[in-house]
């Protein structure tokens, strides 16, 4: 494990019920770095979001950020640690308007340096700051869960399935988004289906399956290695 | 923001005079009291359910041991009305505290539970093997205490107090955390929002309102039985103010109460037990139909309500 290690997870495990969600999980996600995760449907990628976003107590194992253990600490506990997400399904604050649902993140914030303004900026969300969230469309939901993120000055931004049901497009202004950020020096994990947009985004990726890890590598790679085929493209 | 601030206190003032006046204008000065005990009982239900989404059917428990709570400070301790009446509050808030684990429960269980608690707390209280210490089934008696007009202008500040309450809120931080709390408690915990303990802190200021009200009430009335305090038409009556105006708003459930309370008065009181039933049925529709009230309306014709 080198020195510059952010994110570290070790032999993560979560049940519901009987059901064993993560079977050991193990990564580092390193200062600066765009880590890819990829896998079927159901392989635990969200779950594992979940738990180090505070969302679930791991059931075993550790998670660490800095050196500090976080497994099991609440979400509000995390997001003042400088780790924030969007999610696979946009959460915004229905009844709130899109400039008060950031506002609600930079006003709890511990370290936010950042502006409401400039946020909705960055996402071409200005021009309807004055609108009920419930009232914009799927796409520019994920826009703004990812604003609310911001607001909070994550040092680390867990991204799941940002991009499945935009247009390609939109496609490539988010990926704009994320690599701007990550230029500002912000640290992913980024969990995506779409492998065109991944490739965009991110350096190396995980591949899971059934909540284990089977690959760690280029994404290239990954295409060619046997297990992640078999997973794929087998029964 | 500033602007905000002088129409908050325009609205304080305006209650004010309205309250002052009332008595000049109408002469059925107890029916005046019990409006104001319920206008401040239904803002009281707004901070919870209003910022939170907690429906509190056992929100009458705090309402009846903050009544007793001020009246055994003022018969054991001998406190003047006004230091009781505090104690009640007191009261309120640490049973409020004592039964905040009960926020962890979800939607219709919480509303069971906390309906429950305040049973549990009436039959100690009415518990005729505890006599010695709560009076028992047969209530207390503030004789020496009663003194109508005090009271009343008592009740006046307390009411004026919830609503300054609620327009801060409404403003605030705090107020904003329990919207969005409402709305995605996830993304509200993601936002860096401590949710539980906001979620306690308005339930916290809700008891603590219902128990000053109760206290009130204890002074005002000076005779009453443990039923009297701890009916669950109580909970019933200023949840389906607070619904049928509009939670969320100020002004929703004042109307409410105005409306709904009114119509009791005129037709009701022959038959209090129709009227329990019906406004608990009214809760039903309410929320599965018109769960903002009738502000709901009015915002969807583009009419704000304040
Ligand atoms: N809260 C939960 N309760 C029960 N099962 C869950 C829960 N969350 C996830 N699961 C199960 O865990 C598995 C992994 O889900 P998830 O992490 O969402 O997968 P992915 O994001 O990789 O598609 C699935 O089988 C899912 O049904
Ligand atoms: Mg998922």
């Amino acid at each position: 494990m080198s020195s510059d290690v952010m994110l570290q997870v070790a032999a993560v495990e979560k049940s519901f019920g009987g059901f064993q969600a993560l079977r050991g999980v193990s990564l580092d996600v390193a200062q600066g770095q765009a880590l890819g995760l990829v896998g079927p449907n159901g392989s635990g990628k969200t779950t594992l979001i979940n738990v180090i976003s505070g969302i679930y107590r791991p059931s075993a194992g550790h998670v660490r950020f800095l050196g500090r253990q976080i497994g099991g600490l609440t979400s509000d506990r995390v997001s003042h640690l400088g780790i924030n997400r969007t999610f696979q399904v946009p959460k915004p604050f229905g009844s709130l308007t899109v400039r008060q649902n950031v506002d609600v993140a930079l006003s709890h914030s511990r370290r936010s340096r950042r502006k409401a303004e400039d946020i909705l900026a960055f996402l071409d969300l200005a021009a309807m700051q004055d609108r009920e969230a419930s009232s914009l469309n799927t796409a520019q939901q994920k826009l703004l869960d990812l604003g609310r993120a911001l607001a909070t000055d994550p040092r680390m931004l867990l991204v799941d399935e940002l991009g499945a049901g935009l247009s390609p497009a939109d496609l490539d202004i988010v990926a704009a988004k994320l690599n701007a950020l990550r230029q500002e020096g912000i640290t992913m994990l980024v969990v995506e289906h779409l492998l065109g947009f991944l490739a965009k985004v991110t350096d190396d990726v995980i591949v899971m399956n059934a909540g284990q890890e089977i690959f760690y590598g280029k994404l290239e790679a990954a295409a060619e290695d046997p297990k992640v085929v078999e997973v794929f493209l087998g029964g | 923001m500033r602007r905000g601030v002088w129409r908050d206190g325009a609205i304080l003032l305006a209650v004010a005079v309205v309250l002052l006046l009332l008595p000049k204008a109408y002469s059925n000065q107890m029916l005046l009291f019990q409006l104001m005990v319920y206008l401040a009982l239904s803002q009281g239900v707004n901070i919870l359910y209003g910022f939170t989404g907690y429906l509190p059917f056992g929100y009458v428990g705090f309402f009846g041991i903050g009544a007793y709570g001020a009246s055994l400070a003022m018969l054991d301790l001998h406190f003047a009305p006004l230091l009781g009446i505090l104690a009640g509050a007191v009261v309120a808030l640490l049973l409020g505290l004592l039964l905040s684990p009960l926020l962890r429960l979800s939607g219709a269980y919480f509303a069971i539970a906390s309906l429950a608690a305040s049973q549990a707390v009436y039959l100690v209280i009415a518990n005729p093997s505890l006599q010695n210490i709560t009076y028992g089934p047969y209530g207390i008696q503030l004789p020496n205490q009663f003194n109508p007009i005090a009271s009343y202008y008592t009740m006046v500040v307390v009411l004026l107090l919830a609503v300054g309450v609620v327009l801060y809120i409404r403003r605030s931080r705090f107020g904003m955390a329990l919207q969005a709390m409402r709305d995605d408690p996830v993304s509200a915990a993601m936002s860096g929002v401590p949710v539980v303990r906001e979620r306690i802190a308005a339930w916290l200021i809700s008891a603590a309102l219902a128990g000053v009200v109760g206290g009130v009430f204890a002074w005002q009335t000076s005779v009453f039985y443990p039923d009297a305090v701890f009916t669950l038409s109580i909970s019933i009556f200023a949840i389906v103010f607070a619904l049928f105006g509009g939670v969320g708003t100020l002004l929703g459930p004042m109307f409410g109460t105005v409306v709904l309370f009114g119509m009791y008065n005129m037709i009701g009181i022959s038959d209090p037990q129709y009227f329990q039933l019906i406004y608990g049925l009214l809760i039903v529709a309410l929320v599965i139909f018109l769960p903002d009230g009738v502000a709901s309306l009015l915002r969807k014709k583009g009419i704000h309500v304040l």
